[in-house]
């Protein structure tokens, strides 16, 4: 979906990744938890932080900060997990992301929002639905469907060619 | 299909349209009782009936069975459509409309 | 009760029926493939006269018209065969067989499901039926010839007419599956003259009534030509809901007269007045008898298994606190709870497990069909149909297996005239099995054909760059090569097999069981694989094991037993990760190395011997914490890429352990191990670099660098 599609008014959460503010669409978001303890599968890429049990579900969680080439999330009070509904392949699945600190939920009109900017963001534009403008700030509305499949798509190559992690391991 | 309850001065009046079956039986179920309450004359009309099936039957023969007992009168138009006569007598069944 | 309208329930019976349909389609087919290896056997005729019968009668009375049509003609010919006006042809078998194709798309058609009916097929099979029955096309259909039962009674075996006595009482729920005795009573007339008498007596004081329920018995005498079969035909809808008792009477004729018992008493009108003056005698039928099976959505019994499981979790963690609290009544309270869990566990285990027989006789059609259309002559042969399993393994089964049928029956069996040529019976045999192993099932699908080219599947295996030439493979490494994706030695791309897309997909579906495969085969003689499935995926028990952090669960049916291993122990063997078990050297590996586990480990580590399909090994875990019964959680599909995690548990405290699987690990740690070392030959040529991790690995491998040591995995 990109930037012509948003047609009406929406509410978008915000939250922060490094000093970066980013939106998802509230549709897309079940629930904001508190960080729980997280339960790592081994020798799985470093961005699939692994799993929490979510009132007897067992949902993965990824550290959004890695996909979008920043450091490794540190964990602190503020530490977050969205859990947002994700739709793969017209598979809906429950997913948690890492966040730092979860702001506030935004109404945001269709002309607040402008389309990515194809240079000058660290990241893929194609993750990317819009540019918000909150006062003077800038908020990346992620495409979020779009990220986890490109971080699925990451994780199924990872096990495929697991030679990878082993350079380092070896050489 | 369609179960209505009117009164007149002396008479409950039940009147059967269409097709009545187990779609309808609570209806005229509930009709039944309604009218047997205040032990007046029940008479069913079933000339605008395409068909009444076992339910239907079984429920104006409980009806007709203690109007008897409580000494009301209970009574069906002679001028029962034929189908429905004819799909009685078929399923071994007494006409209703004869006083009995 | 309050009135349901028939049409809130419509789209409750179309579902029933189609259940009800889908079973009869099963039946029916297996019924025709059975009947065209021996075309005389009545009991077979009969049963797939039955089967059209319901099929069309129910069909129409569930608003399938359209199937209820289509079949008319088909229960019509098996009609005249019952009657042994029509021989049975491999024609009109095959004929009915194209035609169950088309009804199961009809009952399908609603349901969004699978490719619709196709008319100009439709239209031919009937065509063709009618060629074969000699029915003329413009002819009446059913319903109208029951409707006017004297002009045209059906032809009947003997002429002989008899007279029948019968006794029918709807049961409570009669009328509300949408039966009606009308209509049963006009089809008896179909058969001859009937006489009725319908019974009041059990018609409750108006304020009682169940309105929806049929109250009214019939009490009928029959004269007829047609037999016993034929009369209960009529009553095929509706025999589970309702007492029904036909004799026959003696005498050749029974008036009307005859029916009232007071008037002349014969033994059926005795049993019948004896039936009728039992007080509550309606009753106790209402209650006991009709419950004898019950047809439960599966979704509701997922829900069921789902709460058990949530329940054995939320149990271990009461179990837990209650150890901690040291207080024996809340003990005994917690250890009731325990047994009364487990309890719950197996019971609701049990309702899921549904034998295999459905899932096997699927492919008799199969069997029958390919062979038509390779020209070979084959003999699908069942064992052990009666094998439960839980119903989600059955249901994932069927395309695994039908791969492997076809497969068997594309590459494995000779045409008949190799076969002659070679000595062997010109019918091949292919073997279905299924039987207990412990806590598995094995399934094997084995033929009496030709066996794997064992050398045509080496030659591709180098060719596709999966094994060097000069590798020495042991046969099992050589059948594990045809499991590898897009892997085919078919030399012709046929129809049936041979593009290489079914073996791969087969142990994908294997995998996602929890299951193995094992593949037997001798050239000349046939192939023999073997599937060993788990009987249940919902639940199983484990033991639970810390490494680091975090907990995982090794499935206790893998484990064997548990060794210290010391810091001593490990200085003493020289690096080498070999444990002396009673003469036995068994590698191990030392998970925190393989999961990259950081921190120091403890003094005394545990190593755990497990088994599996490759062999003994040991895995070295910081502690083992003791049994436990988990409830397995899928990781979904964002971890369904990390083979060695089967899946997820929670735990008492809450939070989520691993379940481990032993011998995807062990296949793991092997794949790691010759990456590790192409890469080290590769970066420093042949590598001095004792790096640990790689040594700690047994190795399985071809390719051995000049440091593999001497801890090879004995396969």
């Amino acid at each position: 979906m990109s930037v012509n599609e948003i047609t009406e008014t929406r509410q978008y959460l915000t939250f922060k990744l490094d000093n970066e503010v980013f939106a998802l669409d509230v549709a897309k978001v079940r629930e904001v938890l508190d960080l729980a303890p997280i339960t790592v599968v081994p020798r799985t890429p470093d961005f699939m932080a692994g799993v929490i049990n979510l009132r007897g579900s067992v949902v993965p969680v990824v550290d959004l900060r890695l996909c979008f080439e920043m450091s490794k999330t540190e964990k602190t009070r503020n530490t977050c997990i969205v859990v947002a509904e994700v739709t793969l392949e017209n598979e809906s699945i429950v997913i948690g992301a890492l966040a730092d600190s979860v702001e506030e939920v935004l109404e945001l009109e269709p002309e607040q929002i402008e389309p990515a900017p194809r240079i000058g963001t660290q990241i893929r534009t194609d993750f990317i639905r819009g540019m918000g403008k909150r006062d003077a700030q800038f908020i990346m509305i992620l495409d979020i469907d779009r990220v986890f499949s490109a971080e699925e798509l990451a994780a199924v190559r990872a096990q495929e060619s697991n030679s990878k992690p082993l350079v380092e391991v070896a050489a | 299909m369609s179960v209505k309850l009117s009164q007149t001065n002396d008479a409950n009046l039940i009147q059967l349209d269409g097709e009545v079956d187990i779609a309808s039986a609570a209806d005229l179920k509930a009709a039944l009782i309604e009218a047997a309450k205040d032990k007046k004359e029940i008479r069913v009309s079933a000339e605008g009936a395409s068909s009444l099936d076992v339910t239907a039957y079984q429920l104006l023969w409980a009806a007709k069975r203690e109007a008897k007992r409580a000494n009301a009168k209970f009574s069906l138009p002679s001028e029962l459509p034929e189908t429905i006569r004819r799909a009685w007598t078929e399923m071994g069944l007494d006409d209703l409309a004869s006083p009995a | 009760m309050t009135s349901t309208p028939v049409s809130a329930n419509a789209e409750q019976f179309k579902n029933s029926f189609r259940e009800e349909g889908r079973e009869i389609l099963t039946d029916l087919e297996s019924a025709l493939l059975e009947l065209n290896e021996n075309h005389g056997d009545s009991d077979l005729i009969g049963r797939i006269f039955r089967g059209l019968h319901t099929l069309k009668g129910s069909g129409s009375m569930f608003g399938f018209e359209r199937l209820a049509a289509f079949t008319h003609d088909l229960e019509t010919a098996f009609d005249m065969v019952r009657n042994g006006r029509l021989e049975v042809t491999a024609e009109l078998v095959d004929q009915t067989l194209s035609a169950l194709d088309q009804i199961s798309a009809m009952l399908e058609e609603d349901t969004g499901g699978g490719t619709p009916a196709d008319e100009a097929v439709c239209a031919n099979i009937i065509s063709n039926v009618r060629r074969l029955a000699g029915i003329q096309s413009g002819k009446e259909p059913a319903q109208k010839k029951a409707s006017t039962p004297t002009a045209n009674p059906p032809a009947l075996a003997s002429g002989k007419s008899q007279s029948w006595r019968i006794y029918f009482a709807p049961g409570p729920d009669l009328m509300r599956c949408g039966a009606n005795p009308a209509l049963i009573l006009q089809e008896l007339r179909g058969l001859g003259g009937l006489s009725v008498h319908a019974e009041m007596k059990s018609v409750p004081p108006l304020a009682e009534m169940d309105p929806e329920r049929c109250y009214i018995a019939w009490e009928l005498v029959l004269e007829t030509a047609a037999g016993l079969d034929a009369i209960k035909d009529a009553f095929i809808f509706v025999e589970s809901n309702c007492e029904l008792a036909i004799e026959l009477a003696s005498g050749a004729s029974a008036d009307k007269a005859a029916l009232k018992p007071t008037n002349k008493v014969d033994k059926t009108a005795k049993v019948l007045a004896e039936k009728r003056a039992q007080p509550g005698g309606r009753r106790a039928y209402d209650k006991a008898e009709n419950v004898s099976s019950l047809r439960v959505p599966a979704e509701r019994l997922d829900q069921l298994v789902n709460l058990v499981g949530e329940l054995v979790t939320v149990q271990a963690r009461l179990s837990e606190l209650a150890n901690q609290r040291d207080d024996t009544e809340v003990t005994e309270v917690a250890e009731e709870v325990e047994r009364l869990t487990g309890a719950l566990r197996e019971n609701s285990m049990n309702i899921r497990m549904v034998p295999i027989r459905g899932t096997f006789e699927k492919f008799r059609r199969l069997v029958h069909d390919l062979s038509r259309d390779l020209g070979k002559k084959v003999e699908l042969a069942i064992e052990g149909a009666d094998t439960e399993l839980d119903k989600t393994v059955i249901d994932q089964l069927s395309d695994p297996l039908m791969h492997l049928i076809r497969n068997s029956m594309d590459h494995g069996v000779e045409s008949p005239e190799t076969r002659a040529a070679r000595g062997k019976r010109a019918t091949a045999v292919i073997h279905l099995a299924a039987r207990y192993s412990g806590a598995s099932v094995l399934i094997s699908v084995s033929d009496d054909g030709n066996g794997i080219d064992k050398e045509a599947v080496r030659a591709k295996a180098i060719e596709r760059g999966l094994a060097t030439a000069d590798a020495k493979l042991s046969d099992s490494e050589i059948f594990a090569f045809i499991f590898n994706a897009g892997f085919s030695t078919a030399k012709q791309v046929t129809d049936v097999s041979g593009r290489g897309v079914g073996m791969d997909v087969v142990r994908q579906s294997i995998e996602g069981l929890r299951g193995t495969i094992e593949v037997k085969s001798e050239t000349g003689a046939g192939t023999c694989v073997t599937l060993k499935l788990p009987l249940t995926l919902a639940i199983i028990d484990g033991l639970l094991v810390i490494v680091g952090e975090t907990n995982y669960v090794l499935p206790l049916s893998a484990t064997l037993e548990c060794i210290e291993l010391t810091r001593a122990d490990v200085v003493a063997n020289n690096g080498k990760h070999i444990v002396n078990v009673r003469g036995e050297l068994v590698p191990y590996v030392r998970l925190r190395e393989h999961f990259h586990v950081r921190g120091e480990a403890p003094a005394i580590e545990q190593i755990m011997l497990v088994e599996t399909d490759t062999g003994r090994f040991g895995l070295v875990v910081d502690q083992v914490l003791g049994n436990c019964q988990t409830v397995i959680k899928n990781l979904g599909r964002f971890y369904r890429h990390v083979q060695f995690v089967s899946g997820a548990t929670i735990l008492g405290n809450g939070t989520v352990a691993l379940i481990l699987d032993p011998g995807r690990l062990m296949q793991d740690v092997m794949r790691y191990a010759r990456c590790s070392r192409k890469i080290r030959v590769a970066a420093s040529g042949g590598g001095s670099q004792n790096n640990s991790v790689v040594s700690s690995v047994p190795g399985g491998t071809n390719n051995a660098g000049p440091d593999a040591g001497g801890n090879e995995l004995k396969q």
